[in-house]
């Protein structure tokens, strides 16, 4: 995005995340009328809607997504559509409401993330999330799962940086410790180290703990151009860089399995927009899906150098009380993983930090980092957001 | 062809229609590139082993000590 500070975020609003009652479209629903609330916008005031969403004609049984939920919002005559890039979903849809404020075709856009996935049993749910990816690959043909996938990128990160793999269940401690003071988590109960290594292998070297579990809910934020944010919040959160990359979509074409090139793109790009670098970001959401891709994340992002982030886990650098936060809010191990709701219940998290308003807050936040990666990294993205008083 | 396991894991949880599990999936680093398969057998994939792929199949090239992992 070019014009840093002309985009800014009005209200927020997430639905408790976990295995609900509701339908889809309930649940997304609920967000974004929560959302305009917040910002005390009616819908005659939004001007375009984008529903970030991966799997809501299948697992959430509702096609046509967009036009149902902007229809039960009120939004009429405006433009609204689905954005689908895995669980990138969300971040992917923030960016194209931004696009639209960019070019004058809207001044206030709302964006909702939502998915429903417990309705259907895990092997269900496991099918459709696996073809997140190329379905002609050798990968999938031999029935690769993605904690399949991000076991591969485990067993490659551990071996090739002399890790032992009972240090990734310190990312399961530290997010679950978190998730737990956070109201919307799925999981609000922490672990220990030894309950953690104890529970049973998914695919190896993952267990029970090292994965995200299957979940429902939105969230949804109201973006704006800054004039119009300013009329509709007490404190607008400004959208400082939004990026977008693509990469490998099949597990056999990774050039390495310790990178995930997409979000080493789009992060570059990110920092190059805002004017900033990793040593400015005060507090981070990044897409732990499962224990070993917070590590991948820290690197990607330019937080610690390649294979140092077992160590800075270690040093408690990540924790609430350490350099850098990272997932505050108990991340998508705690929080819950509703794929399509995930990137935009990371911009809720930030905003609430950048406002001094989160369960978990940190200290002096002032910018903070939204990391969302769909697939194999077949797409990522990055958003830097910043307070403005 | 053959080539070189670059990484491996062994899936407990699937889809029952797919696969009996636990198999194995090894990625080797072989001549035609990166290829994703299963293995043969599970107890024998370790990162940097050789492998053979055949079918989809990965077997390793060469069933020594050194390069078998007992679960």
């Amino acid at each position: 995005m070019s014009g840093a500070m002309a985009s800014a975020i009005a209200g927020v609003a997430m639905t408790a995340f976990g295995r609900r009652d509701e339908s889809f479209v309930e649940l997304a629903v609920e967000a974004g009328r929560a959302a305009m609330d917040a910002s005390d916008a009616g819908p005659g005031e939004i001007d375009a809607f984008v529903l970030g969403t991966f799997a809501a004609s299948t697992l959430g049984r509702q096609g046509f997504a967009a036009a149902v939920v902007a229809d039960r919002l009120g939004l009429r005559g405006i433009p609204a559509l689905t954005v689908e890039a895995a669980c990138a979903s969300g971040g992917v849809a923030l960016r194209q409401a931004l696009l639209g404020l960019e070019t004058d075709s809207a001044r206030s856009v709302l964006v909702v993330g939502a998915e429903k996935m417990t309705g259907s049993d895990t092997a269900v749910v496991t099918e459709v999330l696996a073809r997140a990816t190329d379905v002609g690959s050798d990968g999938f043909k031999a029935g690769l799962t993605f904690p399949g996938f991000f076991a591969l990128i485990a067993r490659a990160y551990l071996a090739e940086y002399g890790v032992d793999e009972a240090e990734l269940a310190e990312v399961s401690v530290k997010n679950r410790a978190n998730g737990a003071a956070n109201p919307h988590a799925q999981f609000r109960s922490a672990v220990t180290r030894e309950e953690a290594l104890a529970s049973r292998s998914i695919a190896e070297p993952l267990r029970l703990y090292d994965c995200s579990p299957i979940s429902d809910g939105a969230a949804a934020v109201v973006v704006g151009s800054d004039d119009w944010v300013r009329d509709h919040a007490e404190m607008p959160v400004a959208v400082l860089a939004s990026e977008q990359a693509t990469g490998p979509a099949a597990a056999d074409r990774l050039e390495s399995f310790t990178s995930i090139p997409a979000a080493k793109a789009a992060v570059r790009t990110a920092y190059e927009r805002a004017g900033l670098g990793p040593s400015d970001i005060d507090v981070a959401e990044v897409h732990d899906c499962f224990t070993i891709a917070e590590w991948v994340a820290l690197e990607d992002l330019g937080f610690v150098e390649a294979g140092g982030a077992a160590a800075a886990t270690a040093r408690g650098d990540t924790a609430l009380t350490g350099r850098l936060p990272v997932n505050a809010s108990g991340g998508l191990l705690s929080k819950g993983h509703p794929v399509g709701a995930t990137g935009v219940a990371q911009l809720v998290e930030l905003a609430e930090q950048l406002r001094g308003e989160a369960a978990n807050q940190v200290a002096g936040a002032e910018i903070g980092l939204a990391h969302n990666v769909g697939g194999t990294g077949g797409i990522a993205s990055v958003t830097i957001l910043g307070r403005t008083r | 062809m053959t080539g070189r396991v670059v990484t491996f894991t062994v899936i407990h949880v699937a889809p029952a229609e797919w696969e009996p599990t636990p198999y194995g999936v090894v990625v080797v680093d072989g001549p035609d590139g990166r290829v994703v398969a299963r293995a043969v057998d599970p107890t024998w994939l370790a990162v940097g082993a050789d492998a053979e792929v055949e079918g989809g199949w990965a077997r390793p090239a060469a069933l020594t000590t050194d390069n078998m992992l007992q679960s």
